[in-house]
């Protein structure tokens, strides 16, 4: 907890009114890093302190971002409801499984409806199934729940960046991101080492992040 | 972002800050219905790692044990070593005993008498008498103390009210229960007194010992409050504790409000405060300065400061 990070991002929460006659800093891009993280690890302090005040500036920020990727992915409303609600209430349960450390709590939503909106489209699907067991006849080939997840939140920005990486690295990448593989089995399935297969994720990383920053500041 | 995140940690910010392109407003009910269900799931105002209750009196016991502990440790030339007010840690020891006396006179005094008015006065001679005698038999001294305090507590009856009534001592009147948490953060706040002057690391109390502490450090606050010029009637705070034994209060700040422990209510309030409850521990304890107080404030900027030095006004040195 620090006054000074918190008035780095005053339209992120509620500033200290003590900070209130404070002239904006310049904005040095680490630093406004480091201040979201800390805001965001405040939040999460908060909550596991029931401070319900924080879960609804929580809703407020990330709500419709929460709500829209639920329905986008599962397609049905009512279905992008309980998803939301689910997201929302295990953050609340649970605040301490967020590690600002490890990213934005966006991130963490965004990875937490994902999940649950797939969990949820399966659910439907073993309903279906069981309400027309012939289809059980007839595997339905093609992507599957997951695949069409993927590629749903996937925008083309993404793709096609990593379209531009070269050949080794995109291998890395894509067996990373599209197939969930862990570092070490990257490396297995590509037969190199672990520390080849690191390194290719990591130069992957520093070229998707500055290819990636325009579209970013486009799309937010 | 941290070096250590992983690519598809970076590849997850960019697509879930790509996915805000397609952020879409849920409908309005569910805002309350999402709230609902999870205030259903944990009470407002109940920290997530709430931990297991204890009672005062196992809180002293937990204080003083750690208290032994580290006195135990403590090599000679250490006892010698500057603490607080003028004394070596031998002296603040020797203040400590003097304390134990004091508190069992209280409890053996009859109802409304107060046993001693002046905490350092009544105790100082102690103090600087044991800060002359070898460690060993300050220490064999001040467990003494503690074991006749301990004894003292275990004879009182619940039945006969003599844990109910309430026990005055050095210009305060509390009921038994919230005199033996103060007595905790006496003990605690002695206790990282020495490991300061010791050069050992700072140790925060067991969470349910923190919890105690917080809860009646909140239930002072319109005492604290009264202790500056500005008056609390009318005004109110939420006070958001962070970390093991914090919670989150709202409260009315006037002395005749409504003890607001471990409630929120509904309302506006004046002022919001985030602190971590440690660190909160320390202000009540005077052992953090009240302008440097890493806390985030929302509102009254200016009661909020109040606040704070009132409550570090609460402490008894």
């Amino acid at each position: 907890m620090n006054t000074v990070l918190a008035r780095e991002r005053p339209e992120r929460a509620p500033a200290p009114a003590a900070s209130a006659a404070a002239t904006p800093r310049a904005r040095d891009p680490a630093s406004i890093v480091r201040a979201v993280d800390s805001l965001e690890a405040l939040l999460a302090a908060r909550l596991a302190a029931g401070d319900d005040e924080a879960l609804a500036e929580i809703w407020q920020r990330y709500g419709s971002l929460v709500f829209g990727l639920a329905r986008r992915l599962t397609g049905d409303s009512a279905v992008a409801e309980d998803v939301t609600q689910e997201v929302f209430v295990t953050l609340w349960q649970h605040p301490e499984r967020f590690d600002a450390d490890r990213g934005s709590l966006r991130a963490y939503l965004g990875v937490h409806a994902q999940r649950r909106a797939i969990d949820a489209m399966r659910r439907e699907g073993r309903r279906a199934e069981r309400e027309h067991r012939h289809q059980r006849l007839h595997p339905q080939a093609g992507p599957g729940p997951s695949d069409e997840a993927e590629s749903a939140v996937l925008s083309d920005a993404v793709r096609d960046a990593i379209s531009r990486l070269p050949a080794e690295q995109r291998e890395a990448v894509e067996l990373a991101y599209f197939n969930g593989l862990t570092h070490r089995e990257v490396a297995t399935t590509l037969g190199i080492p672990e520390g080849t297969a690191k390194s290719r994720l990591r130069l992957a990383q520093a070229k998707l992040q500055s290819w990636l920053d325009a579209t970013l500041l486009e799309l937010v | 972002m941290n070096d250590h995140r992983s690519a598809r940690d970076a590849l997850d910010e960019l697509r879930y800050a790509l996915a805000e392109g397609n952020a879409q407003r849920p409908p309005a009910a569910l805002a309350d219905a999402v709230m609902a269900a999870a205030l259903a799931a944990r009470g407002a105002g109940r920290p997530v790692d709430d931990p297991e209750p204890i009672s005062p009196a196992e809180a002293l016991a937990h204080a003083a044990a750690s208290l032994g502990a580290l006195l135990g440790s403590l090599g000679d030339g250490e006892w010698r070593r500057p603490c607080i007010r003028g004394l070596s840690v031998q002296g603040v020891v020797g203040h400590l005993i003097g304390v134990e006396r004091d508190f069992q006179d209280a409890l053996r005094a009859p109802e409304g008498r107060e046993a001693s008015a002046d905490h350092v006065g009544s105790t100082d001679p102690l103090a600087h008498e044991h800060a002359r005698r070898p460690p060993a038999e300050t220490l064999d001294a001040w467990r003494a103390a503690v074991a006749g305090t301990a004894r003292l507590l275990a004879g009182l009856a619940p039945s006969s009210g003599d844990g109910e009534r309430p026990v005055a001592l050095y210009g305060l009147r509390l009921g038994l229960g919230p005199f033996l948490v103060v007595r905790t953060f006496e003990l605690w706040t002695h206790e990282e007194d020495i490991r300061r002057a010791t050069g050992r690391g700072l140790q925060p109390p067991g969470a349910a010992t923190l919890a105690l502490m917080t809860s009646l450090a909140v239930s002072l606050l319109p005492a604290a409050l009264a202790r500056t010029e500005r008056s609390g009637e009318g005004r109110s705070a939420r006070i958001v504790l962070t970390g093991p034994g914090g919670g989150t209060w709202q409260r009315g700040l006037g002395l005749s409000s409504a003890d607001g422990t471990a409630v929120v209510n509904e309302g506006p309030v004046d002022v919001r405060i985030v602190v971590d409850a440690v660190e909160f521990c320390r202000l009540v304890a005077n052992r953090v300065d009240p302008a440097t107080l890493a806390a985030v404030v929302t509102g009254d900027a200016a009661l909020a400061r109040d606040l704070f030095v009132g409550a570090a006004g609460l402490a008894l040195d």
